[in-house]
């Protein structure tokens, strides 16, 4: 078992599952109304091929069919997984069904913190929170699913304490 | 500032001219090459003039541009700026704080070597910035110009501390921008003897496929010139080649490994002529190269990853590559980073004692990955290729026996790369160690990482098994399928010791 030789670890503040918070519940219809959208196409030109080809519909189409509702059980029971967490002097992001992953940005390593919103969380009144560290693109978080104003929020808050560490 | 005169426009040396147009001349000359020659042939002419006078005519144009373009490019200090201005249909004026000038390197390439003067890069915090680089000053200029903006920057930079004046002790000693890497004496100094080795011991493959690459690449552009004139012969000959590829195949694996292995050393020496490698505690500093002379210097602070690694050849004659990586995006980390070849255990020691001096006095607790990694790729790599290989010797034979070749080596090469992964931590670092064949060592202090990132795909999750990736300025570490307990411990205690941190990462 792995040990800390200089501080006792249960001094070493946890981060427990119990810290994070949810997202908007219409951020699941955001993403499978998305997801819709894509999958609408790509019915679409499969449809078409359908129409070209020689093969059964349910060649073509069935694959399609089968990733739509694999998708759509992935988001849904995904979902609840979604969650971010902000403490005193970092926060933290999780999501993903089949590959969890959680990511934790200290406020200390903060660059940036933007809040943006796309054409269709616009219609849902919602906002992404960005926050950006020098660490590369993949270690950067994306908080999607806030309302606009939570979202700015958060950015200030966030902005407020990555300056004080400047 | 009087010596240099930066309080009004300065242009480049004269030779400045030459170096542009050297410049602008490459970059004509490959585009004339592949859309003029190649499309319309060498003896196409254009309202009755001849492609030679076409060229002379590109080369009178191309040198006013580049007279114009000297003329123009101008760079000053204004107030705590230092600005560039060039560009002769868009004027581009590059205005950088003196405070956020990151590191001031000298680069000379064969050119520039041969007119005897030198280019100047600055480089500032964030990736998004500019390119800021004045390719034609003399020597004496250059470095005293590097020592202006360095000081001018530690001059800022204390100013800026004295005005909020709280800890200021403190941030003085984290921000130490002194270069005072001795001039002296270099840490590793390679012979040409030294050199020739190290060429040998290169990881030829990756030459070999480079070669290939490029080879390929251009064989392919200019074929119509390179293989038409042979085709009469390939054509014929091609039956006769084909009958004999017992003795073609061999021998032109030979022939290719010859040319990769040339080229190896050729590049080898090329890249670390004359190397000179410096080191203390402010920092360390490299000197290389024949025809291309660079000089990269990494400041303590600024130096995020140290990667030690070596091939079976080098391990042989007891020579390792130690790689210092400092904060950059993505493309360039490998451009940015100091690479030091060659170096024998004492060298080594030396310069990650000094370093990372918490290697030595910290105390380390390993973890390694969960046997069921091991499973995992003796599974995928293993036993399904040789099964399928085994089923596919059923068609023939030659690939049976190809099947109970593969099946004893990739298992024994398995088992070898998975004893050779192992995290090393201590309260201030983390090591992690990877690969037999290519033994890797990454090293990282905790209080630099930029975040951490916690995994578990629903595998691992099944065996209470998790991933952890450590990302820093300079790219990100990652061990995978470790207890997840285990997992969950050190990645609160990354985050504790970075919150904690008195000290800035960079």
């Amino acid at each position: 078992m792995f040990s800390n030789t200089v501080l006792p670890l249960e001094e070493i503040p946890q981060i427990e599952p119990t810290d994070f918070q949810p997202l908007e519940d219409d951020y699941l219809w955001l993403r499978i109304s998305s997801w819709c959208l894509l999958y609408l196409i790509i019915g679409g030109v499969a449809t078409l091929t359908v129409f070209k080809s020689e093969a059964a519909w349910w060649m073509i189409l069935g694959p399609v069919i089968l990733l739509f509702l694999f998708t759509m059980f992935v988001e849904i029971k995904g979902f609840k997984i979604k969650g971010f967490s902000l403490r005193e002097k970092d926060i933290s992001f999780k999501r993903g069904l089949l590959f969890y992953s959680m990511t934790t940005i200290p406020f200390n390593r903060v660059q940036h913190c933007e809040v943006t919103q796309g054409p269709l969380a616009r219609l849902f009144d919602l906002a992404s929170v960005k926050v950006y560290t020098a660490g590369g693109s993949s270690s950067d978080l994306s908080i999607g699913g806030l309302t606009k104003e939570r979202a700015q929020n958060l950015r200030d808050f966030i902005t407020k304490l990555s300056a004080e560490h400047e | 500032m009087s010596k240099l005169g930066l309080d009004v426009a300065q242009r480049q040396s004269p030779i400045g001219i030459a170096i542009i147009f050297f410049k602008n001349l490459r970059i004509a000359i490959n585009i004339l090459i592949s859309v003029v020659a190649v499309s319309f042939g060498m003896d196409t002419s254009f309202f009755g003039l001849s492609i030679f006078s076409i060229g002379i005519i590109v080369i009178a144009i191309f040198l006013v541009i580049s007279f114009l373009q000297y003329r123009k490019f101008m760079f000053y200090v204004e107030g705590n700026y230092f600005v560039i201005e060039k560009g002769l249909i868009s004027r581009d004026k590059i205005t950088v704080p003196l405070e956020r000038i990151q590191t001031v390197n000298i680069k000379q390439n064969v050119v520039q070597q041969l007119l005897k003067v030198v280019a100047i890069s600055i480089d500032t915090a964030g990736s998004d910035q500019k390119e800021m680089e004045i390719s034609a000053l003399s020597r004496s200029y250059a470095t005293s110009l590097q020592e202006y903006l360095m000081a001018q920057k530690k001059k800022t930079v204390e100013q800026g501390e004295e005005d909020d004046k709280e800890d200021s002790a403190i941030l003085m000693d984290s921000v130490s921008f002194e270069l005072d890497i001795p001039k002296g004496q270099s840490l590793v100094n390679l012979s040409f003897k030294d050199l020739l080795k190290l060429g040998l011991t290169e990881n030829h493959l990756r030459t070999a496929l480079l070669v290939f690459a490029v080879v390929n690449g251009y064989v392919w552009q200019y074929e119509e010139y390179l293989l038409k004139p042979f085709e009469k012969y390939i054509d014929e000959q091609a039956d006769y080649w084909m009958n004999e590829y017992l003795i073609l195949v061999p021998l032109s694996i030979v022939l290719f490994l010859i040319v990769s292995v040339l080229i190896s050393m050729i590049q080898t020496i090329l890249k670390y002529f004359n190397l000179q490698f410096y080191i203390d505690r402010a920092g360390v500093r490299l000197i290389s190269g024949l025809l291309k002379r660079n000089e990269i210097q990494i400041p303590e602070h600024k130096i995020q990853i140290l990667k030690i690694t070596t091939n079976p050849l080098r391990k042989l004659i007891g020579l390792k590559t130690l790689i210092i990586k400092q904060a950059s995006s993505s493309q360039t980390v490998d451009k940015k980073s100091i690479t030091v070849p060659g170096c024998n255990d004492e060298q080594e020691w030396h310069i990650t004692n000094t370093l990372f001096p918490e290697s030595i006095g910290d105390q380390f607790t390993t973890v390694r990955p969960n046997n069921y990694l091991l499973l995992r790729m003796t599974v995928w790599l293993s036993l399904l290729p040789s099964l399928l290989l085994g089923l596919l010797g059923f068609v023939q034979w030659e690939i049976g026996l190809a099947a109970l070749l593969y099946l004893p080596i990739s298992l024994f090469f398995i088992n070898k790369y998975y004893s050779s992964i192992s995290l090393c931590i201590s309260p201030d670092m983390i090591s992690i160690d990877t690969g037999w064949v290519f033994p890797t060592s990454q090293n990282v202090k905790l209080y630099k990482l930029q975040s951490v990132g916690f995994k578990q795909s629903i595998f691992e999750k099944r065996r209470g098994l998790a991933s952890l990736v450590f990302y820093t300025a300079a790219g990100h570490l990652r061990i995978s399928n470790i207890d997840e307990r285990n997992a969950s411990t050190i990645y609160n205690n990354a985050l504790y010791t970075i919150e904690s941190a008195d000290k800035g990462w960079m």
